[in-house]
């Protein structure tokens, strides 16, 4: 009963008006940063983020809240349109929503993809993520350190084209994460007489750094131009049967969420899961991939139903599935609320807030994307070469407000063009910025837990859950190599 | 050049680091130690599994290729420049100021010609920073030189 008590308390500040502004900003912001192709939510976020800092939580989560569900839409607008998929997740959107545009039909297309991803929604955040911070609470400090180790692992296995580089990528982040003061021992760790490294690296640095100034030099290099010429949105959809896509919204929510929960998945494969299903449905399959409306509607509410399936784990467990989800850990920490299952006791009202403004923000995608269709299509028309310098200078001013450092402004740069290295390396950063926040988590929990059982190692894996957990650590490592081993038949 | 030898040489570097790294968690005491240890540990190792299989792909003559242009480099220079006199005209111009001269001859400089975008985006935006900024957020940003021209 007090859950519904604190998610009404929570609902009635979502009618403050502040937050109201903050959340159609963001979605606004966040579908046009969707649908410039090179960038991303991720990107979006991190270069947000500072602005947030001088307001109140619910304000600044709202507006991040708009942001990532408007970029999961946004990214469809190329995809239909341009059929350049604006974010990973749009690929499966380009099959069917771009032979639409190209049949005359763009603007039922973006209709289409519009709904689809409202309904994608935040229900099952609020559903599931309650109950299963309860268990979570039950969690012992060994069970925490294997639950990070585990997070870890998957995500660089899984990320990464070879899993040295994705677990390299882990090591950069885990030293990255360990610099500044040791918070028991007081000891100074890899600050090498840096006094500005001694309260350490902040999570925003870092975040802007590999997510934002990555894209901006390949905006700067040219390498994300796109050539938009005329777009001719089509008729208008009215005559449309929306209640054939009832069914396919069901099943592509269920997909959406499932593969939001398993770390390191993604939106692109819960999108591609879904249309490949929903194709296996159909009795028209020789019709997808040709402008088949559900081939459009199933990946786009998979991929928003992912979107925020991804914040379960996040939220309940402190455990980021993916690069987005870790870059608003990194807004919860900056507001001062450490995910977890803590967060539903110590600061309930803000994080069902939060959950709650991920569901308005949904809706409110869907009246400023049908208000704003041709605005975004314009969008698509910046040039690089100004949108580039502007993202540049919103970074650099963005990471001074922090604490009007220049030291941190020139960390930043140097993160973004390490970013960008690992990124021509194929070296996936997601990893890095996981183990920034999961490292101290994982360290926290190793010395607690060896603190109760007096320097014992082998009480790491004492109880059932941590066993199962580092099995999944040692499943995880082998996975690579788990599909070239060949069984004997008796 | 070879991709495999690029990957090569990154891995060495990397190596470098961490071993630099490992040398430096030596030095810490009881319990501080054994996350820098684990970590450094670990980036040494998978630098030289990253280093053997680039050697790997080197011996058996993979030939994926890792070309940049000398157009490429230079623009690549050129940004890198802008960056670093942004960040030094931010603290000695103020942020807007450096803003509005860093905008449009950055466009300009990569090809953009459009004189009427040009100069209302840079108006646009500096004006968004200044209102967002200072205005609503009330963030101390770096002195505006210029306006201490006219005793502002």
């Amino acid at each position: 009963m007090d859950v519904f008590v604190t998610i009404g308390h929570a609902a009635a500040g979502l009618l403050d008006i502040s937050v109201i502004l903050a959340m159609v900003l963001g979605t606004a912001v966040g579908i046009a940063v969707g649908a410039l192709p090179g960038l991303s939510a991720t990107m979006g976020i991190a270069v947000l983020i500072p602005l947030t800092f001088t307001m109140e939580p619910l304000v600044a989560l709202g507006m991040i809240a708009g942001i990532y569900n408007g970029s999961m839409y946004g990214g469809s607008i190329p995809a239909i349109l341009l059929r350049i998929p604006g974010t990973p997740a749009g690929i499966a959107t380009v099959f069917d929503g771009h032979a639409m545009a190209k049949q005359g039909r763009a603007r039922l297309a973006l209709d289409i993809s519009l709904v689809s991803s409202s309904l994608g929604s935040a229900v099952a955040l609020l559903l599931i993520a309650p109950p299963l911070a309860l268990i979570a609470l039950q969690f012992s400090p060994a069970n925490y350190f294997w639950l990070a180790v585990f997070g870890m692992t998957t995500i660089a296995v899984m990320l990464a084209g070879h899993p040295a580089k994705g677990l390299l990528s882990v090591a950069f982040g885990l030293c990255l994460g360990l610099v500044g003061l040791d918070a028991i021992s007081g000891n100074e760790r890899f600050t090498f007489g840096v006094v500005e490294l001694l309260s350490g690296i902040h999570i925003v640095v870092l975040l802007t750094g590999l997510y934002a100034i990555p894209p901006a030099i390949d905006l700067l290099l040219g390498q994300n131009a796109i050539q938009t010429g005329t777009v001719d949105l089509g008729e208008k959809s009215g005559g449309f049967r929306w209640s054939r896509l009832v069914l396919t919204w069901m099943r592509a929510s269920a997909i959406g969420l499932v593969v939001g929960v398993i770390p390191a998945l993604g939106g692109n494969i819960a999108a591609l899961l879904a249309w490949k299903e929903e194709r296996r449905y159909a009795k028209n399959q020789e019709n997808w991939g040709q402008g088949e409306p559900a081939g459009l509607a199933a990946p786009e509410c998979a991929n928003n139903a992912d979107t925020a399936a991804t914040l379960i784990p996040a939220l309940t467990l402190g455990i980021p599935g993916n690069a987005v989800s870790a870059v608003i850990l990194g807004a919860l920490l900056v507001h001062g609320l450490r995910p977890g299952p803590e967060l539903f006791r110590a600061d309930a009202e803000v994080t069902y807030g939060f959950m709650l403004s991920m569901l308005v923000t949904s809706g409110l995608m869907f009246l400023i994307g049908k208000v704003g269709a041709r605005a975004y299509i314009n969008v698509l028309r910046v040039p690089r070469q100004l949108l580039g310098p502007i993202i540049l200078a919103l970074t650099v001013v963005g990471v001074y407000a922090i604490h009007n450092s220049v030291f941190e402004v020139i960390l930043m740069l140097g993160f973004g063009l390490v970013g960008f290295a690992m990124e021509k390396m194929a070296i996936p950063t997601a990893p890095a910025v996981l183990a920034v926040i999961l490292g101290p988590i994982a360290e926290e929990n190793l010395r607690r837990a060896l603190l109760i059982s007096q320097n014992d190692f082998a009480d790491l894996l004492q109880d059932p859950i941590s066993i199962v957990l580092a099995l999944l650590v040692l499943v995880a490592l082998a996975s690579p190599w788990l599909p070239h081993v060949k069984f004997r038949r008796r | 050049m070879k991709k495999c030898v690029i990957e090569l040489v990154a891995a060495g570097v990397f190596a470098g680091l961490f071993v630099r790294l490992f040398l430096e968690a030596m030095g810490y005491s009881g319990q501080s130690g054994y996350m820098p240890l684990a970590a450094t540990g670990l980036g040494v190792t998978v630098c030289g599994f990253w280093a053997l299989e680039s050697l790997r792909s080197l011996g058996a003559g993979q030939a994926e290729h890792f070309d940049v242009s000398v157009s490429d480099g230079l623009r690549f220079v050129l940004i890198l420049a802008a960056g670093l006199i942004y960040v030094v005209g931010f603290m000695v111009l103020g942020a807007l100021t450096a803003t509005a001269i860093m905008v449009p001859t950055v466009a300009w400089a990569l090809g953009y010609r459009c004189l009427k975008v040009i100069p209302l985006t840079t108006l646009g935006f500096t004006l968004t920073l200044w209102v967002v900024f200072r205005l609503l957020l009330a963030i101390p940003l770096p002195r505006e030189a210029p306006l201490g021209l006219f005793g502002v």
